[in-house]
């Protein structure tokens, strides 16, 4: 075996590509490798070609790379090994790709040649890419903070991809970015700094373009192009953009040194990067999203709880006043109930700094502060800034330190309440979206206070009913003592008077049983119509359209039954409709100086509809005091139905009451 | 002469103390109480046992009290026609005297329950409902014919016609209105054809007929 041939079987099954050099500085052979790596095909077709003007015969920026400063073919010379840690070779198509390259003499029998072995410097940058996009993925699948993968991130890719200074900015609003992660030797611009964007820098133009964008910074004026050059020696700019949710969320440059501009690549290897930052940023979104939501349902059942529990209002408004501050990030929160005269009343009122707005303070509800807006509108709202707003609810304010303010409506049983307000005394306003948060909240409230309402209202009933129940037993008893009793005392004394008077006067003692017979008859009347009148016999056998007849045959006012329904329905509903309409006759009697009137009873399969209506002066309105209609409204309305009254003066009055028949 | 054989009758009512009052007056003028019931369920079966002429029961009678005694008195009238029912009542409701009626006017009575005490007036009632007559309260008689009404013929009747009438639908003949009225029967027969002239009703030979008409005129409440 020659040295020539037993050299080519090593080099054959070496991996690095390796290629050998005669004394003349012509190929004498290539490993495949090499080969391989160059964009040639076949060994044949180096061989015998001078090397430098193959492979090396330029610099990156097309400028001719002379032979007599090439250092690669110098150990043929010098006997001395040589390592360059840069540099470029040409492949047959005339790209170029960067290359760490060692050179050492070779002594062959033909003379001294050399032997040139080299590294792909892409390739070694992307396996180096492969595995630090490997480990940023892992980081960012683990749940870390953007702030650590922003600081990772720039360290591996200056790293990987070999570049001197890696920054990460955030896009601000106006205009403003802000370094958020960066990476290099010598970098002039530490995380937290913040720069107007304009139209020559890289971020400048990524964020007007949302696509990637190259700068020369010889070409571009101002400060930071300075400053990167002096401090860094920064002369090129590669940006591409960190897009989240379909919009430019932030650059990420690579900024280089040195005489050429970064590799055509760069954008495509930055890419990489920037999807897995916008990954992470993503993910950290939605976590954050899920912890507000987890955050404002804790605060919210908390909240529930206590107005499913019925607690106090005033318990119940200090907590969400609080429950809201803590979960929105207001400095301020306060409840606001709107009064009928105008007014707003603070009912409640919770802040981090003692600028709410103290309970019971009263101020018009008028100009332009959130409560007026939320008011006005019924809906959501916000003010973001206090400043300058006239009217004395924004002077106040402004007093206790609140710049900006959103706000909910409070709305029960159709009508605003009031409002829950939050505010802040920081100079930002509180974010978007932050008053439909408040909302809520302003619903919990309603609740609340519809609860309040409900049982006030269900409690002055129970008082009113255990007062009518009374009055009509105290009714009852005088009735008894000034009737049926009064009837059969003065027949006792008769039937007494006559037994002693029946020996010695018959014809007296006659007439005495004649009229103890009378009066007996007139208290067995009474009696019966007493009965009938607490609750007549007739409706339990026949039901309300025959009670209702009976009803009527007593009244003395023509009162059409023409539209009575003959159904069964409930017992209690039955002796509350009855109870009703005859009330409403007595009310129609006593008041409203009717004609005639009309009872009309409708039993559908689940709604009982009675109505009574006269022809009378109307004008007849709930009185809230009295036992007239609101007492009939309380008796419907124990049995779930609903009591409505149409008097306008002068056309009479109509009574509806609607009951469900469960 | 079948109308002066004793009038059988069968008596329902719970209170023991009325019980024996009713069963006293009906004895002392000369009706034969064949059976006495304390539940509505007894009555029944007593009426259908007995066939008497007439059931004086009260309205209110276990089980189930209510009118349950004028549920008895309705399934006796149907199911047999020749036994007169006079149901006692402390109730003085219209409707329940005309349900009683019904759509036949014989043999049916409905008065109020101390009516019992007036002797004359209560057997004298007992007898025109066993012989197929009609007896209605007077006080209820009056709350039809007295309803207050908006216009229409009653109002146009004069205040004798008004009391003709109310003793038309009490049930009376015209021989008992006359002596009531003390008027002749030719006088009331004068007063019958105006009254059935305002009122646009046919008039009918027949007594029972008659009430009937005059009834279901007032029921209607024009």
């Amino acid at each position: 075996m020659t040295d020539d041939a037993f050299l080519r079987s090593i080099l054959d099954t070496v991996a690095q590509p390796v290629w050998v050099v005669d004394h003349d500085g012509r190929i004498r052979f290539a490993n495949p490798e090499a080969v391989r790596a160059l964009g040639y095909d076949d060994v044949a077709e180096l061989s015998g070609k001078p090397s430098h003007e193959t492979i090396h015969y330029k610099h990156p920026d097309g400028s001719p790379f002379p032979v007599n400063d090439c250092p690669m073919l110098r150990p043929r010379l010098d006997g001395e090994a040589i390592h360059e840690d840069e540099d470029w070779f040409v492949r047959r198509d005339g790209s170029m790709f960067p290359v760490e390259y060692w050179s050492a003499p070779l002594e062959m029998p033909d003379g001294r040649g050399a032997v040139v072995a080299f590294t792909d410097l892409e390739d070694r940058r992307r396996t180096a890419q492969t595995s630090a996009l490997r480990r940023v993925a892992t980081l960012v699948a683990q749940g870390a903070a953007p702030a650590d993968v922003f600081a990772v991130v720039a360290k591996e890719v200056a790293h990987s991809l070999g570049f001197a200074l890696i920054s990460i900015v955030r896009l601000e609003p106006e205009g403003i970015a802000t370094q958020v992660g960066v990476w290099g030797e010598q970098n002039p611009f530490p995380v937290g700094t913040s720069w107007r964007l304009d139209a020559h820098g890289v971020s400048g133009q990524v964020a007007r373009t949302g696509r990637p964008a190259r700068v020369d910074y010889a070409d571009v004026p101002g400060e930071i192009a300075a400053t990167l050059a002096r401090d860094a020696g920064i002369r090129w700019a590669v940006g591409v953009p960190i897009v989240l949710d379909g919009g430019v969320w932030g650059v990420m440059m690579a900024l280089s040194t040195g005489p050429t501009p970064q590799p055509e690549t760069t954008e495509a290897r930055l890419a990489g990067f920037t999807e897995l930052v916008a990954t992470a940023l993503a993910n950290t979104h939605a976590r954050d999203e899920l912890r507000r939501l987890a955050d404002e349902q804790s605060a919210l059942r908390c909240v529930a709880t206590l107005v499913a529990r019925g607690a106090a209002s005033r318990e119940v408004f200090d907590a969400v006043c609080e429950e809201t501050g803590r979960l929105i990030d207001a400095t301020s929160v306060n409840l606001a109930h709107f009064t009928s005269d105008g007014i707003n009343l603070t009912m409640a009122g919770w802040s981090l700094h003692g600028t709410h707005v103290p309970p019971g303070t009263q101020l018009p509800l008028d100009g332009f502060a959130i409560n007026e807006l939320v008011a006005r509108k019924r809906a959501p709202g916000r003010v973001d800034t206090y400043e300058g707003v006239p009217e004395r609810l924004a002077a106040r304010l402004r007093e206790l330190g609140i710049k900006s303010e959103v706000g909910a409506p409070v709305v029960v049983d159709g009508h605003v309440w009031g409002a829950l307000i939050a505010g802040t005394d920081e100079p930002d306003p509180l974010p978007v979206g932050a008053e439909y948060r408040v909302a809520s909240f302003a619903e919990l409230i309603a609740t609340a206070v519809s609860n309040a309402t409900a049982r006030a209202e269900l409690m002055a009933s129970r008082a009113r009913t255990v007062a009518a129940a009374d009055a009509a037993r105290r009714r009852l008893a005088r009735d008894l003592h000034d009737g049926a009793q009064q009837d059969l005392v003065n027949v006792v004394i008769d039937l007494q008077l006559a037994q002693q008077a029946w020996d010695d006067d018959i014809a007296r003692a006659r007439a005495l049983v004649d009229r103890a017979t009378e009066q007996s008859q007139v208290g067995v009347d009474g009696l019966r119509e007493l009965a009938a009148g607490i609750h007549p016999e007739i409706l339990t056998s026949r039901g309300l359209a025959a009670a209702i007849e009976g009803l009527v045959e007593r009244l003395p006012m023509p009162v059409d039954t023409h539209e009575l329904a003959e159904g069964r329905v409930a017992q209690e509903i039955e002796a509350s409709v009855y109870f009703l309409v005859s009330e409403a006759l007595t009310n129609v009697i006593k008041h409203a100086k009717a004609q005639s009137a009309r009872v009309r009873l409708a039993i559908d399969p689940d709604v009982l509809t009675v109505e009574v209506s006269d022809d009378g002066v109307g004008g007849a309105h709930a009185d809230p005091g009295g036992s007239g209609l609101t007492g009939l409204s309380d008796r419907i309305g124990a049995l779930d139905g609903t009591l409505s009254v149409d008097s306008r003066a002068g056309s009479g009055t109509t009574l509806r009451a609607v009951v469900p028949l469960a | 002469m079948a109308d002066q054989a004793v009038i059988r009758v069968v008596v329902g009512e719970d209170q023991p103390l009325v019980r024996e009052g009713v069963i006293r007056v009906l004895e002392r003028a000369g009706f034969e109480v064949v059976g006495v019931a304390a539940d509505a369920d007894d009555l029944a079966r007593k009426a259908r046992a007995h066939h008497p002429d007439v059931v004086v029961t009260d309205i209110r009678m276990p089980p189930g009290e209510a009118d349950a005694g004028l549920q008895a008195a309705l399934a006796i009238r149907r199911d047999d026609p020749a036994t007169g029912v006079l149901v006692l009542s402390q109730y003085l409701e219209t409707r329940y005297a005309l349900d009683l009626v019904g759509e036949r006017a014989e043999g049916v009575g409905y008065l109020l329950k101390d009516r019992v005490g007036d002797v004359p007036a209560f057997t004298d009632a007992v007898r025109r409902v066993a012989r197929g007559g009609s007896a209605l309260d007077p006080a209820v008689v009056e709350r039809m014919v007295g309803r207050p009404r908006d216009g229409g013929p009653i109002a146009e009747l004069t205040a004798r016609e008004r009391e003709v009438l109310s003793l038309m639908a009490e049930g009376l003949s015209n021989q008992a209105i006359a002596e009531r009225l003390v008027i002749t029967v030719a006088g009331v027969e004068r007063h019958v054809t105006r009254i059935f002239g305002k009122l646009d009703l046919h008039q009918t030979p027949e007594h029972h007929r008659r009430v009937l008409a005059v009834l279901q005129y007032l029921r209607t409440g024009r």
